[in-house]
């Protein structure tokens, strides 16, 4: 499975939805926190993660064969600082509740009463990655906020410093970011 | 790809298929009161639509008719068959506010009223070549809403062409519709359409724009049910959009403390366009009269070979509402987001140099789309209101961003210019997704549920 890019990791799980819970389910997921109260964020290292409803496949025309689905589907992805285990961990873990209410709509769901069972779930409804392209492949996620973090350094730098001289130009830059 | 059948022209109401180029509109927002009044009315009004038909002159006014969710279901339409329309244009413009960056000074609870909301259910659009003449247009219209009863005028909203096509920034406008694919001479002006990898350009698929022709996947998108109901109509998105003229050249004013060339160019490099249009793309260092004025230079480029944004600047506001080449794939999934636009500009110029004067003015914006979500909504949010897709980070559009007075936005170049900060200069003053019925529609839904 190409499910690596570098230190960079990748996770689809597919997971059946329990017939008449697919409404509760999108209500839950459409409710649910965003930025540092994310479960997601509970997870540590996920760079992107998601889940989605898949209701029905859309059919789009010939060549395509049609095809329906006998029960609808909920489809997480993330991408994520390898390697799988402790992020599987924290899944069936810190996420707690989040994960035990959003895959308690799905079918066979052992519930994080049971965390090694829960674990052995997520991984046998794991699909196949098959192309996994990442980003910036070798930068962790801490790594990756710092950047961006001095990218906005810079950025609000470059903007107060326009049109200065480069004597002063370089004064500024020592002022702001050290060095000799 | 399935044979197209020839786009029915009698039957799709004409602002739809064409610009009017009339310099004037009125727009009359409807409630229904008495939904069997309204009907029968509505059947008087369908008979009077211009259509998209050919015409021997052109005519010197047009009205056209729109409905909202809320007036379907008002006027009778059954929920087994409103269920099949998208849940965009079911939610309505306010609930989608979020998504659109209508947040802040532009948010729904600042909206006038009127316009937009579960109140409205239809929209009279009457265009008009003089104002003797839609005036007396206006009075037979609001006379056969009387004789009618029935129904009730929320708000009137009313637009006037700009001298020589200007919108109140100071900018020509509407260079750039795309063709349609199979209406009248669809052979695409160069820069029209969708990029050929051969070289040249293609109309764009109906379906794109009208429901029941294939799209530019190659299928007819799904459309509302009954098929006499859906097909031959689109979705129309209509927005009151303020413009703060004084904002936006004290804006320019305070960039050229940093910008070192001129401010024709900076007012040009945040735009992609001269203010007499002529695109960057093309020449990059003035403006030129003879260029503006042929069709078959004035649209042709394609960001291609300026992937830096040297020329035009990748954040310009034209390359964001059409990016053409640049993207990935000869641009193949731009022709999935292209709108067909049919706006007029409200209230009056501003002279150059005047302070504020209190006025209020801006653009009556209208686009037409056969899928709200996947073009309007989507170049509102993802190229307008965001930058990631063109690799600018969270950078937004110098005119149609949320900005909070902190934004910023890059003039690539030698020396590279940051133009800091930006505020909002265009605010959201009120509107509402609309369903543009096909004629036989109108005369379906002037019967239905009776």
């Amino acid at each position: 499975m190409s499910d690596r890019a570098g230190q960079a990791c990748a996770l689809t799980v597919l997971a059946p939805i329990e017939r008449g819970r697919q409404d509760l389910l999108r209500t839950l997921l459409q409710g649910l926190p965003t930025g540092a109260e994310s479960p997601l964020a509970r997870a540590p290292g996920t760079h992107f993660a998601r889940w989605v409803v898949v209701p029905q496949l859309v059919y789009q025309g010939p060549p395509q064969k049609r095809d329906e689905l006998d029960l609808a589907y909920l489809m997480f992805t993330s991408n994520f600082d390898g390697p799988l285990e402790p992020y599987l961990d924290a899944l069936c873990g810190p996420m707690g509740e989040a994960a035990d209410a959003i895959w308690g709509c799905c079918i066979g769901w052992p519930g994080l009463g049971d965390p090694a069972s829960a674990k052995a779930y997520l991984l046998r409804n794991r699909l196949a990655t098959s192309l996994f392209v990442a980003g910036y492949p070798q930068a962790r996620l801490p790594e990756v906020l710092r950047a961006l973090e001095l990218r906005e350094r810079v950025t609000r730098f470059a903007i107060g410093a326009q049109g200065q001289g480069a004597e002063s130009l370089a004064l500024a830059w020592r002022q702001e970011f050290g060095g000799p | 790809m399935n044979p197209a059948r020839p786009l029915q022209l009698e039957n799709i109401q004409g602002a739809l298929l064409r610009g009017y180029r009339l310099p004037l509109a009125t727009y009359l927002f409807l409630t229904v009161e008495a939904p069997a009044s309204a009907r029968l009315w509505l059947g008087e009004m369908a008979e009077e639509v211009l259509t998209a038909a050919p015409w021997e002159a052109k005519p010197d006014w047009a009205l056209n008719l729109y409905v909202t969710y809320a007036g379907l279901g008002v006027l009778g339409v059954p929920e087994s068959a409103l269920a099949t329309f998208p849940d965009d244009f079911r939610a309505g413009m306010a609930a989608r506010a979020d998504l659109l960056g209508d947040t802040g000074a532009s948010a729904p609870e600042h909206w006038e009223e009127g316009i937009g909301g579960p109140d409205v259910h239809l929209m009279v659009m009457l265009s008009g070549a003089d104002r003797r003449l839609t005036d007396e247009r206006r009075r037979w219209l609001r006379d056969s809403l009387e004789r009618a009863g029935g129904l009730g005028v929320l708000s009137e909203q009313r637009g006037g062409a700009l001298p020589g096509n200007r919108e109140h920034f100071g900018y020509a406008d509407g260079f750039s519709q795309p063709p349609v694919e199979g209406f009248e001479d669809d052979r695409p002006r160069p820069g029209g359409g969708a990029p050929q990898k051969q070289g040249g350009w293609r109309p764009i698929r109906a379906g794109e724009f009208v429901l029941g022709y294939p799209d530019e996947e190659g299928v007819s998108p799904p459309e509302p049910a009954p098929p006499v109901l859906g097909r031959d109509g689109s979705y129309l998105v209509f927005r009151k959009l303020a413009q703060d003229v004084v904002g936006f050249r004290a804006m320019l004013d305070r960039a050229m403390d940093v910008y070192p060339f001129s401010e024709e160019l900076l007012a040009a490099k945040l735009v992609g366009r001269f203010r007499d249009g002529t695109p960057l793309d093309r020449l990059p260092d003035g403006p030129d009269p003879s260029l503006v004025a042929d069709p078959d230079r004035n649209n042709d480029f394609r960001y291609a070979d300026d992937p830096e944004g040297l020329r035009c600047p990748v954040g310009a506001h034209v390359r964001r509402a059409n990016p053409r080449e640049s993207m990935p794939f000869q641009g193949k999934l731009v022709n999935r987001h292209r709108i067909l636009r049919r706006g007029i500009t409200y209230g009056p110029p501003l002279p150059e140099g005047s302070p504020e004067d209190g006025q209020d003015r801006g653009v009556l914006f209208m686009c037409f789309q056969a899928s709200i979500k996947r073009q309007f909504e989507f170049v509102q949010a993802q190229w307008f209101n965001d930058g990631n897709a063109f690799r600018l980070g969270d950078d937004k559009d110098v005119l149609l961003g949320d900005h909070d007075g902190t934004a910023k936005t890059l003039i690539p170049g030698r020396p590279p210019t940051l133009i800091s900060p930006l505020s909002r200069l265009v605010s959201t003053r009120g509107g509402e997704y609309f369903f543009c019925p096909s004629i036989a529609a109108l005369r379906h839904l002037s019967a239905v549920g009776a």
